[in-house]
Protein backbone atom coordinates (compact mmCIF):
# COMPACT_ATOMS: atom_id res chain seq x y z
CA UNK A 1 0.00 0.00 0.00
CA UNK A 2 1.30 3.41 -0.92
CA UNK A 3 1.56 5.67 2.11
CA UNK A 4 2.64 9.28 2.32
CA UNK A 5 3.47 10.21 5.91
CA UNK A 6 4.68 13.39 7.52
CA UNK A 7 5.24 14.31 11.13
CA UNK A 8 5.67 17.63 12.89
CA UNK A 9 6.07 18.59 16.53
CA UNK A 10 2.77 20.34 17.26
CA UNK A 11 0.26 20.46 20.11
CA UNK A 12 2.91 19.38 22.59
CA UNK A 13 3.28 16.07 20.84
CA UNK A 14 4.12 14.67 17.44
CA UNK A 15 1.38 15.07 14.89
CA UNK A 16 1.49 12.50 12.11
CA UNK A 17 -0.53 12.97 8.95
CA UNK A 18 -0.68 10.02 6.63
CA UNK A 19 -2.40 9.62 3.29
CA UNK A 20 -3.15 6.13 2.08
CA UNK A 21 -5.05 7.12 -1.02
CA UNK A 22 -5.00 10.22 -3.14
CA UNK A 23 -5.74 11.25 -6.70
CA UNK A 24 -3.22 12.78 -9.07
CA UNK A 25 -2.72 15.99 -7.20
CA UNK A 26 -0.39 18.12 -5.12
CA UNK A 27 -1.08 15.99 -2.07
CA UNK A 28 2.05 17.12 -0.22
CA UNK A 29 0.64 20.65 -0.34
CA UNK A 30 -2.58 19.37 1.18
CA UNK A 31 -0.61 17.93 4.07
CA UNK A 32 1.11 21.32 4.49
CA UNK A 33 -2.34 22.93 4.61
CA UNK A 34 -3.55 20.37 7.16
CA UNK A 35 -0.57 21.02 9.42
CA UNK A 36 -1.20 24.73 9.06
CA UNK A 37 -4.84 24.21 10.06
CA UNK A 38 -3.63 22.50 13.24
CA UNK A 39 -1.31 25.44 13.94
CA UNK A 40 -4.22 27.84 13.51
CA UNK A 41 -6.38 25.83 15.94
CA UNK A 42 -3.50 25.71 18.37
CA UNK A 43 -2.98 29.44 18.19
CA UNK A 44 -6.59 29.86 19.30
CA UNK A 45 -6.77 27.13 21.93
CA UNK A 46 -3.33 26.90 23.50
CA UNK A 47 -2.99 27.50 27.21
CA UNK A 48 0.78 27.79 26.87
CA UNK A 49 1.00 30.23 23.99
CA UNK A 50 1.14 33.72 25.54
CA UNK A 51 -0.46 35.12 22.37
CA UNK A 52 -3.31 32.63 21.96
CA UNK A 53 -6.95 33.65 22.11
CA UNK A 54 -7.41 31.41 25.13
CA UNK A 55 -4.59 33.18 26.96
CA UNK A 56 -6.25 36.48 26.18
CA UNK A 57 -9.46 35.17 27.73
CA UNK A 58 -7.61 33.76 30.75
CA UNK A 59 -6.01 37.15 31.31
CA UNK A 60 -9.11 39.24 30.71
CA UNK A 61 -10.98 41.07 33.46
CA UNK A 62 -13.78 39.06 35.06
CA UNK A 63 -17.05 39.88 33.34
CA UNK A 64 -15.36 41.50 30.35
CA UNK A 65 -16.45 40.08 26.98
CA UNK A 66 -13.60 39.02 24.68
CA UNK A 67 -13.94 38.42 20.95
CA UNK A 68 -13.14 34.84 20.00
CA UNK A 69 -12.82 32.81 16.83
CA UNK A 70 -15.18 30.07 15.74
CA UNK A 71 -12.59 27.48 16.81
CA UNK A 72 -12.42 28.71 20.39
CA UNK A 73 -16.18 29.22 20.46
CA UNK A 74 -16.85 25.64 19.31
CA UNK A 75 -14.55 24.12 21.91
CA UNK A 76 -15.71 26.33 24.78
CA UNK A 77 -19.35 25.59 23.97
CA UNK A 78 -18.78 21.86 23.77
CA UNK A 79 -16.93 21.99 27.09
CA UNK A 80 -19.83 23.82 28.72
CA UNK A 81 -22.30 21.32 27.33
CA UNK A 82 -20.26 18.41 28.67
CA UNK A 83 -19.78 20.13 32.01
CA UNK A 84 -23.55 20.37 32.25
CA UNK A 85 -24.12 16.78 31.13
CA UNK A 86 -21.58 15.37 33.61
CA UNK A 87 -22.91 17.19 36.63
CA UNK A 88 -19.88 19.45 36.64
CA UNK A 89 -17.29 16.66 36.68
CA UNK A 90 -15.94 17.52 33.24
CA UNK A 91 -14.57 21.00 33.61
CA UNK A 92 -11.98 22.72 31.44
CA UNK A 93 -11.63 25.63 33.85
CA UNK A 94 -9.44 23.58 36.16
CA UNK A 95 -6.07 24.97 35.17
CA UNK A 96 -5.70 26.76 38.49
CA UNK A 97 -5.51 23.57 40.60
CA UNK A 98 -3.01 22.21 38.08
CA UNK A 99 -0.99 25.42 38.37
CA UNK A 100 -1.23 25.23 42.16
CA UNK A 101 0.12 21.68 42.08
CA UNK A 102 2.92 22.76 39.75
CA UNK A 103 1.56 20.73 36.85
CA UNK A 104 0.99 23.77 34.67
CA UNK A 105 3.18 26.86 34.49
CA UNK A 106 2.23 30.00 36.38
CA UNK A 107 2.10 30.89 40.02
CA UNK A 108 -1.16 31.00 41.93
CA UNK A 109 -1.82 31.35 45.63
CA UNK A 110 -4.62 28.80 45.84
CA UNK A 111 -6.28 26.03 43.87
CA UNK A 112 -9.46 28.09 43.68
CA UNK A 113 -11.80 25.19 44.43
CA UNK A 114 -14.62 27.52 45.35
CA UNK A 115 -15.09 28.55 41.72
CA UNK A 116 -15.18 25.09 40.19
CA UNK A 117 -18.64 23.93 41.18
CA UNK A 118 -20.31 25.83 38.36
CA UNK A 119 -19.32 27.07 34.90
CA UNK A 120 -16.50 29.58 35.15
CA UNK A 121 -17.20 31.28 31.84
CA UNK A 122 -19.95 32.16 29.38
CA UNK A 123 -20.10 32.17 25.61
CA UNK A 124 -22.35 34.34 23.49
CA UNK A 125 -21.91 34.28 19.74
CA UNK A 126 -18.28 34.97 19.00
CA UNK A 127 -17.61 36.38 22.44
CA UNK A 128 -16.71 34.83 25.77
CA UNK A 129 -16.17 36.09 29.27
CA UNK A 130 -14.98 34.65 32.52
CA UNK A 131 -17.58 34.92 35.24
CA UNK A 132 -15.24 33.63 37.95
CA UNK A 133 -11.48 33.96 38.38
CA UNK A 134 -10.83 30.58 36.77
CA UNK A 135 -8.11 29.56 34.34
CA UNK A 136 -9.19 27.53 31.31
CA UNK A 137 -7.00 24.81 29.83
CA UNK A 138 -8.37 23.06 26.75
CA UNK A 139 -5.65 20.42 26.66
CA UNK A 140 -8.29 17.76 27.36
CA UNK A 141 -10.23 18.30 24.14
CA UNK A 142 -8.34 20.80 22.02
CA UNK A 143 -6.01 18.24 20.52
CA UNK A 144 -8.98 16.24 19.28
CA UNK A 145 -10.52 19.40 17.88
CA UNK A 146 -7.31 20.24 16.02
CA UNK A 147 -7.26 16.72 14.54
CA UNK A 148 -10.84 17.21 13.34
CA UNK A 149 -9.91 20.51 11.69
CA UNK A 150 -7.11 18.85 9.74
CA UNK A 151 -9.31 15.91 8.75
CA UNK A 152 -12.14 18.16 7.57
CA UNK A 153 -9.69 20.05 5.38
CA UNK A 154 -8.32 16.86 3.84
CA UNK A 155 -11.79 15.39 3.30
CA UNK A 156 -12.71 18.43 1.25
CA UNK A 157 -9.97 17.51 -1.22
CA UNK A 158 -12.03 14.64 -2.58
CA UNK A 159 -14.03 11.55 -1.65
CA UNK A 160 -11.18 9.30 -2.73
CA UNK A 161 -8.68 10.90 -0.35
CA UNK A 162 -7.98 8.60 2.59
CA UNK A 163 -5.67 8.68 5.54
CA UNK A 164 -5.25 9.46 9.19
CA UNK A 165 -4.34 12.41 11.39
CA UNK A 166 -2.77 11.30 14.64
CA UNK A 167 -1.83 13.76 17.38
CA UNK A 168 0.03 11.66 19.92
CA UNK A 169 -2.65 9.00 19.98
CA UNK A 170 -5.70 11.17 19.45
CA UNK A 171 -6.44 10.20 15.90
CA UNK A 172 -9.06 10.18 13.21
CA UNK A 173 -9.21 8.01 10.14
CA UNK A 174 -10.95 9.26 7.03
CA UNK A 175 -11.78 7.99 3.57
CA UNK A 176 -12.91 4.66 2.23
CA UNK A 177 -10.24 2.49 3.88
CA UNK A 178 -10.34 0.86 7.30
CA UNK A 179 -7.26 1.18 9.52
CA UNK A 180 -6.06 -1.28 12.09
CA UNK A 181 -5.22 0.37 15.39
CA UNK A 182 -3.18 -0.90 18.29
CA UNK A 183 -3.46 0.61 21.74
CA UNK A 184 -0.78 0.49 24.35
CA UNK A 185 -2.08 0.05 27.84
CA UNK A 186 -1.07 2.16 30.79
CA UNK A 187 0.88 -0.71 32.29
CA UNK A 188 4.53 -1.12 31.42
CA UNK A 189 5.70 -4.04 29.30
CA UNK A 190 2.22 -5.00 28.17
CA UNK A 191 1.70 -5.92 24.53
CA UNK A 192 -0.46 -3.69 22.40
CA UNK A 193 -4.14 -4.43 22.24
CA UNK A 194 -5.61 -4.61 18.80
CA UNK A 195 -8.85 -2.69 18.49
CA UNK A 196 -11.57 -3.22 15.92
CA UNK A 197 -10.53 -1.41 12.71
CA UNK A 198 -11.49 2.22 12.31
CA UNK A 199 -13.19 3.57 9.24
CA UNK A 200 -14.23 7.20 9.07
CA UNK A 201 -13.94 7.30 12.82
CA UNK A 202 -11.83 8.78 15.59
CA UNK A 203 -10.13 7.22 18.57
CA UNK A 204 -8.48 8.73 21.59
CA UNK A 205 -6.68 7.28 24.57
CA UNK A 206 -6.02 8.65 28.03
CA UNK A 207 -4.49 6.98 31.00
CA UNK A 208 -3.51 7.53 34.56
CA UNK A 209 -0.21 5.85 35.08
CA UNK A 210 0.16 3.51 38.07
CA UNK A 211 3.63 4.76 38.98
CA UNK A 212 2.72 8.43 39.05
CA UNK A 213 1.59 10.26 42.13
CA UNK A 214 -0.18 12.87 40.05
CA UNK A 215 -2.19 13.28 36.88
CA UNK A 216 -3.56 16.13 34.76
CA UNK A 217 -7.14 15.08 35.51
CA UNK A 218 -8.73 17.04 38.30
CA UNK A 219 -11.15 15.23 40.58
CA UNK A 220 -13.24 18.22 41.62
CA UNK A 221 -15.29 16.38 44.22
CA UNK A 222 -12.28 15.01 46.07
CA UNK A 223 -10.19 18.11 45.32
CA UNK A 224 -7.20 16.12 44.15
CA UNK A 225 -5.70 14.70 40.95
CA UNK A 226 -7.38 11.59 39.63
CA UNK A 227 -5.07 8.75 40.61
CA UNK A 228 -6.95 5.54 39.78
CA UNK A 229 -4.64 3.75 37.41
CA UNK A 230 -6.39 2.98 34.16
CA UNK A 231 -6.27 3.41 30.41
CA UNK A 232 -9.41 4.30 28.57
CA UNK A 233 -10.06 4.29 24.85
CA UNK A 234 -12.92 6.19 23.26
CA UNK A 235 -14.19 5.91 19.70
CA UNK A 236 -16.46 8.47 18.12
CA UNK A 237 -17.17 10.08 14.79
CA UNK A 238 -15.21 13.18 15.76
CA UNK A 239 -11.88 13.23 17.51
CA UNK A 240 -12.91 16.06 19.84
CA UNK A 241 -15.72 13.84 21.16
CA UNK A 242 -13.43 10.84 21.53
CA UNK A 243 -10.85 13.02 23.28
CA UNK A 244 -13.43 14.46 25.68
CA UNK A 245 -14.91 11.07 26.51
CA UNK A 246 -11.58 9.59 27.51
CA UNK A 247 -11.60 12.20 30.29
CA UNK A 248 -15.26 11.69 31.11
CA UNK A 249 -14.67 7.93 31.38
CA UNK A 250 -11.90 8.58 33.89
CA UNK A 251 -14.00 11.04 35.89
CA UNK A 252 -17.42 9.36 35.97
CA UNK A 253 -18.49 5.87 37.05
CA UNK A 254 -18.31 3.72 33.94
CA UNK A 255 -22.05 3.07 33.44
CA UNK A 256 -22.80 6.79 33.65
CA UNK A 257 -19.94 7.62 31.29
CA UNK A 258 -21.03 5.01 28.72
CA UNK A 259 -24.66 6.09 28.97
CA UNK A 260 -23.69 9.65 28.15
CA UNK A 261 -21.27 8.45 25.48
CA UNK A 262 -24.13 6.64 23.76
CA UNK A 263 -25.85 9.97 23.23
CA UNK A 264 -22.78 11.18 21.36
CA UNK A 265 -22.38 7.93 19.38
CA UNK A 266 -19.19 7.21 21.28
CA UNK A 267 -17.97 3.88 22.63
CA UNK A 268 -15.74 3.52 25.65
CA UNK A 269 -13.45 0.68 26.61
CA UNK A 270 -10.80 0.17 29.22
CA UNK A 271 -7.51 -1.46 28.39
CA UNK A 272 -5.83 -3.43 31.14
CA UNK B 1 9.44 -9.42 25.11
CA UNK B 2 9.35 -6.10 23.37
CA UNK B 3 7.29 -5.78 20.28
CA UNK B 4 8.67 -4.10 17.24
CA UNK B 5 5.83 -2.65 15.29
CA UNK B 6 6.33 -2.44 11.61
CA UNK B 7 3.55 -0.18 10.44
CA UNK B 8 3.77 -1.41 6.88
CA UNK B 9 2.74 -4.91 7.93
CA UNK B 10 0.75 -4.21 11.03
CA UNK B 11 -1.28 -1.32 9.76
CA UNK B 12 -1.36 1.87 11.67
CA UNK B 13 0.44 1.75 14.96
CA UNK B 14 0.32 4.93 16.88
CA UNK B 15 2.08 6.81 19.58
CA UNK B 16 -0.53 7.00 22.23
CA UNK B 17 -0.89 9.89 24.62
CA UNK B 18 0.08 9.42 28.20
CA UNK B 19 0.82 5.76 28.02
CA UNK B 20 3.97 3.69 27.80
CA UNK B 21 5.41 3.09 24.43
CA UNK B 22 7.06 0.01 23.12
CA UNK B 23 9.56 -0.18 20.35
CA UNK B 24 8.44 1.81 17.37
CA UNK B 25 10.22 3.43 14.50
CA UNK B 26 9.17 5.44 11.55
CA UNK B 27 10.88 7.15 8.64
CA UNK B 28 8.97 10.14 7.31
CA UNK B 29 11.16 12.13 4.99
CA UNK B 30 14.67 12.04 3.59
CA UNK B 31 16.72 15.22 3.80
CA UNK B 32 16.10 15.84 0.10
CA UNK B 33 12.37 15.47 0.54
CA UNK B 34 12.38 17.81 3.53
CA UNK B 35 14.18 20.48 1.51
CA UNK B 36 11.47 20.21 -1.15
CA UNK B 37 8.73 20.51 1.49
CA UNK B 38 10.22 23.71 2.88
CA UNK B 39 11.63 25.24 -0.30
CA UNK B 40 9.75 23.74 -3.24
CA UNK B 41 11.00 26.31 -5.73
CA UNK B 42 14.62 26.73 -4.67
CA UNK B 43 17.70 24.62 -5.09
CA UNK B 44 19.64 24.13 -1.88
CA UNK B 45 23.08 22.59 -1.56
CA UNK B 46 24.14 20.29 1.27
CA UNK B 47 27.30 20.72 3.24
CA UNK B 48 28.73 19.75 6.58
CA UNK B 49 29.89 22.49 8.86
CA UNK B 50 32.47 21.90 11.59
CA UNK B 51 31.80 24.06 14.60
CA UNK B 52 34.81 25.56 16.32
CA UNK B 53 35.23 25.34 20.07
CA UNK B 54 34.47 29.02 20.34
CA UNK B 55 31.27 28.61 18.34
CA UNK B 56 30.18 25.64 20.45
CA UNK B 57 30.79 27.63 23.62
CA UNK B 58 28.76 30.57 22.35
CA UNK B 59 25.89 28.36 21.19
CA UNK B 60 25.78 26.50 24.49
CA UNK B 61 25.91 29.71 26.49
CA UNK B 62 23.22 31.49 24.50
CA UNK B 63 20.87 28.54 24.02
CA UNK B 64 21.45 26.98 27.42
CA UNK B 65 21.65 23.67 25.57
CA UNK B 66 24.32 21.10 24.92
CA UNK B 67 25.99 20.73 21.54
CA UNK B 68 26.52 17.00 21.23
CA UNK B 69 28.05 17.00 17.79
CA UNK B 70 30.38 19.59 16.34
CA UNK B 71 29.46 18.42 12.82
CA UNK B 72 26.39 20.12 11.50
CA UNK B 73 24.49 19.25 8.33
CA UNK B 74 23.38 22.43 6.56
CA UNK B 75 21.38 22.90 3.38
CA UNK B 76 21.53 26.37 1.95
CA UNK B 77 20.00 28.18 -1.00
CA UNK B 78 21.06 31.22 -3.01
CA UNK B 79 19.06 33.65 -0.86
CA UNK B 80 20.26 32.35 2.50
CA UNK B 81 17.41 29.88 2.80
CA UNK B 82 18.74 27.42 5.35
CA UNK B 83 17.82 24.00 6.66
CA UNK B 84 19.63 22.25 9.49
CA UNK B 85 19.42 18.53 10.08
CA UNK B 86 19.80 17.53 13.69
CA UNK B 87 19.31 14.66 16.02
CA UNK B 88 17.92 14.69 19.54
CA UNK B 89 18.00 11.90 22.04
CA UNK B 90 15.14 11.64 24.44
CA UNK B 91 15.11 9.31 27.37
CA UNK B 92 13.70 6.62 25.15
CA UNK B 93 13.79 7.91 21.63
CA UNK B 94 16.05 9.12 18.93
CA UNK B 95 14.60 11.77 16.67
CA UNK B 96 16.11 13.04 13.44
CA UNK B 97 14.51 16.28 12.40
CA UNK B 98 14.98 19.21 10.07
CA UNK B 99 14.50 22.89 10.83
CA UNK B 100 14.12 25.38 8.02
CA UNK B 101 14.88 29.07 8.43
CA UNK B 102 13.88 32.06 6.39
CA UNK B 103 16.48 34.48 5.05
CA UNK B 104 15.95 36.68 8.11
CA UNK B 105 16.72 33.69 10.37
CA UNK B 106 13.28 32.90 11.65
CA UNK B 107 11.96 29.37 11.94
CA UNK B 108 10.06 28.50 8.80
CA UNK B 109 9.11 25.03 9.93
CA UNK B 110 10.09 21.80 11.62
CA UNK B 111 9.67 18.34 10.11
CA UNK B 112 10.45 15.05 11.78
CA UNK B 113 12.56 12.92 9.42
CA UNK B 114 12.85 9.80 11.56
CA UNK B 115 11.46 8.77 14.91
CA UNK B 116 12.93 5.77 16.64
CA UNK B 117 12.25 4.51 20.09
CA UNK B 118 15.33 3.14 21.71
CA UNK B 119 13.37 1.06 24.17
CA UNK B 120 9.99 1.02 25.84
CA UNK B 121 9.33 4.06 27.85
CA UNK B 122 6.96 6.36 29.50
CA UNK B 123 6.31 9.37 27.37
CA UNK B 124 3.86 11.92 28.59
CA UNK B 125 2.63 14.29 26.00
CA UNK B 126 -0.84 15.43 26.70
CA UNK B 127 -0.19 19.12 26.75
CA UNK B 128 -0.20 22.00 24.39
CA UNK B 129 2.85 23.89 23.33
CA UNK B 130 3.67 27.01 21.52
CA UNK B 131 4.29 26.94 17.84
CA UNK B 132 7.83 26.98 16.57
CA UNK B 133 6.86 28.89 13.50
CA UNK B 134 7.83 32.52 13.67
CA UNK B 135 10.14 32.01 16.62
CA UNK B 136 13.34 33.95 16.36
CA UNK B 137 16.39 33.94 18.52
CA UNK B 138 14.80 36.27 21.06
CA UNK B 139 11.92 33.89 21.69
CA UNK B 140 12.51 31.65 24.67
CA UNK B 141 11.90 27.98 24.03
CA UNK B 142 12.20 26.51 27.46
CA UNK B 143 10.79 23.47 29.10
CA UNK B 144 8.11 24.46 31.59
CA UNK B 145 7.60 27.76 29.88
CA UNK B 146 6.82 26.86 26.32
CA UNK B 147 6.22 23.23 27.05
CA UNK B 148 4.89 21.73 30.20
CA UNK B 149 6.14 18.50 31.55
CA UNK B 150 3.15 17.50 33.61
CA UNK B 151 4.18 14.07 34.72
CA UNK B 152 7.89 14.48 35.18
CA UNK B 153 8.33 11.89 32.45
CA UNK B 154 10.19 12.53 29.25
CA UNK B 155 8.47 14.73 26.77
CA UNK B 156 9.86 13.75 23.43
CA UNK B 157 8.59 16.81 21.63
CA UNK B 158 10.26 18.92 24.34
CA UNK B 159 13.62 17.58 23.21
CA UNK B 160 12.84 18.80 19.73
CA UNK B 161 11.86 22.19 21.17
CA UNK B 162 15.19 22.55 22.93
CA UNK B 163 16.91 21.35 19.75
CA UNK B 164 15.14 24.03 17.70
CA UNK B 165 16.22 26.64 20.22
CA UNK B 166 19.82 25.46 20.00
CA UNK B 167 19.70 25.57 16.20
CA UNK B 168 18.25 29.10 16.26
CA UNK B 169 21.29 30.21 18.24
CA UNK B 170 23.56 28.09 16.08
CA UNK B 171 22.36 29.95 13.00
CA UNK B 172 23.01 33.29 14.70
CA UNK B 173 26.57 32.19 15.45
CA UNK B 174 27.44 30.63 12.09
CA UNK B 175 25.35 32.46 9.51
CA UNK B 176 28.12 34.77 8.44
CA UNK B 177 30.30 31.77 7.73
CA UNK B 178 27.78 29.90 5.61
Amino acid sequence: MNIYKRCRPLLGTFVEISLTSWPESPFSTWVDEAFHRIEVASSALSFHDPHSELTRLNRSAIGHWVSISKSLRDVLELALELQNRTGGQFNVATAQPLMYWGLLPGRVDSAGWGYLSEPGYEVSGLKARRVHPVQIDLGGIGKGYAVDCAVELLKQKGADVAGCVNAGGDLRVFGPKAHAIWVRSGRPHQPEVRMAPLKDEAMATSSVHPSHDSSPYVDIRRRRPLLDSQTVVARANECVIADAFTKIALLLPFPAAQQLANEYDAQLSFVS
Amino acid sequence: MRHHLNPSTLGLAFLSASIPLVSYSQVYLTEDQAVKVFFPHQVLARKTLELTTDQVNRIEKESNGTVRSTSLVVWQGPNKETMFVDNVLGKHENILYAVAFTADRKVKGVEILEYRETYGGDVKKDEWRNQFVGKDVTAPLRLNQDIVNISGATLSSAHVATGVKRLLHTLEVVHEHL
